[in-house]
């Protein structure tokens, strides 16, 4: 996935001088099926991987028994920016679809980061995306009523597909069943189930055969401010 | 809003500069007043509820910045005038430092009392953070603390018992002015919150905020009185007592479906 961030950077040495003269960066390539646990909470993990392809979630185990979806990671994104700087994972990786990432040695990374302002800025830019998702999360479950954090959800998904150019007119793949949004938003299924039906209702939003057409991006997005 | 700008460099007699970020950048002990000079670019003093990062822009100078005295929150507010706190800053905690990047912040930073803060230099932030493996390390360690932070403040909306989730947001608060070495006394701790903070960081409002405060007193867990905090039971506050802290759940989830409704 070259050209992605900071995958294409390290990928290709062309792209910045200071990283040219160093050694390569070690890497290895791993494939994983879909709806498998990746990496377990509070595993140690020994490189930084990032998403090639497919979808996956980071998700955080309550103490009730639920889980909490912290991030859909999308292709082209760090597990978490964390991994740069610490070994045992705070969260648990689970794919949604087939797909494969790419592990970087997190001392090259390091060194990297150090000899390469554009190496520096794109950590820095995943790490603000991060906390900025984070906070967003902290939003949606303290102040957002159901339909807002639904609606939140799916133009930041959106959003983020549509850099990838996943995105084909107001439609996008979108393997994600009701009870990924549930988790993602501290909503029951039955509540998530209600919200959608609402959007479809209002000529909002459809979500059929894994896809998902926004037919007025304008209300949505008003919902999601 | 009136921010007056310092001269003199607060560094040398800062009571927070050992257990923050400044420790890695300017060392322990600063030998001189003017020792921290090529890092800090501006001191500035403000009176509390002014806005010193506006949502989108920081307009003022570039950041990122250190909290020297005094309480301010990070927070996202809605076009309808609602309000959620996504983190309360206490005295040490570097904020903004998406400016390091020269990233507008998604969210807008409020002083909760009257405060000083210091605009780091962010070139030469980058530059140590890019040449001292220390500072570097004590850079990541930063984001890894916040990232937990902020993974409490996550996980403790999954809480349905509204006494509880106040007392986690306390002892959150407690657990970082302890690592920081500040307390007024054995047991207390400056907590110059409202209950409408409380309530815009919790999600709960300020009826049930007025109520888990009620209940923590009552059971002897803490007391929040006159902007202190005071543990009146450590055992029951850190949740290794046998005894629970009192049960409203029915109150909570009752409250929580109308809110959604």
């Amino acid at each position: 996935m070259l050209g992605l961030g900071l995958c294409g950077l390290l990928i290709d040495f062309k792209l910045d001088r200071s990283l040219a003269a160093g050694p390569p960066i070690s890497q290895s390539q791993t494939e994983f099926s879909a709806r498998r646990t990746i990496f377990h909470q509070n595993q140690t993990v020994d490189n930084v991987p990032i998403i090639c392809d497919g979808w996956a979630t980071a998700t955080f185990k309550l103490s009730n028994g639920r889980r909490q979806i912290l991030s859909f990671l999308l292709p082209g994104e760090m597990i978490t920016c964390r991994l740069v700087f610490e070994t045992q994972l705070h969260v648990t990786v689970d794919s949604i679809t087939d797909g494969s990432y790419r592990a970087f040695d997190r001392a090259q990374l390091r060194t990297a980061m150090s000899n390469s302002p554009a190496t520096f800025d794109r950590i820095l830019s995943a790490y603000n995306a991060e906390s900025s998702r984070a906070d967003q999360l902290i939003v949606d479950l303290g102040r957002r009523s159901a339909s807002e954090r639904v609606a939140g959800l799916l133009i930041e998904l959106w959003d983020r597909l549509e850099k990838l150019n996943k995105t084909d007119g107001n439609s996008v793949e979108f393997p994600l069943r009701q009870s990924h949004i549930a988790d993602a938003t501290g909503l029951t299924t039955v509540y998530v189930n209600k919200v959608l039906g609402e959007f479809r209702h209002e000529g909002m939003v459809d979500i059929s055969d894994r896809f998902l057409q926004i037919r007025n991006m304008t209300k949505l997005r008003r919902l999601a401010a | 809003m009136e921010i007056e700008r310092q001269l003199a460099w607060p560094c040398h007699g800062c009571a927070v500069r050992a257990t923050n970020f400044c420790s890695a950048l300017i060392g322990r002990a600063p030998a001189s007043p003017s020792a921290a000079k090529d890092q800090i670019s501006q001191v500035f003093f403000t009176a509390d509820r002014n806005e010193i990062v506006r949502h989108g822009t920081h307009g003022m100078s570039s950041g990122p910045y250190v909290l020297c005295k005094g309480w301010a929150f990070r927070f996202h507010r809605f076009q309808d005038g609602r309000r959620q706190i996504l983190s309360v800053l206490i005295p040490g905690d570097m904020f903004f430092t998406s400016a390091l990047g020269n990233l507008q912040p998604d969210y807008a930073v409020y002083s909760a009392t009257d405060i000083q803060f210091c605009e780091l230099d962010r070139d030469d932030i980058r530059r140590e953070i890019a040449d001292k493996p220390s500072t570097g390390g004590a850079f990541g360690q930063l984001c890894v603390q916040d990232g937990d932070e902020t993974i409490a403040a996550t996980v403790n909306f999954s809480e349905s018992n509204f006494t509880k989730r106040v007392a986690n947001f306390a002892r959150g608060i407690v657990n970082r002015l302890a690592a920081r070495n500040i307390k007024l006394a054995a047991d207390v701790y400056p907590f110059p919150l409202t209950h409408a903070d409380i309530a815009d960081a919790t999600g709960l409002d300020e009826i049930e905020i007025n109520r888990a405060i009620q209940f923590l007193r009552a059971d002897h867990i803490i007391d929040l009185l006159n902007g202190e905090l005071t543990i009146l039971n450590p055992e029951k506050f850190e949740g290794r007592a046998s005894t629970p802290i009192r049960h409203d759940i029915t109150t909570a989830i009752s409250h929580s479906e109308i809110r959604l409704l």
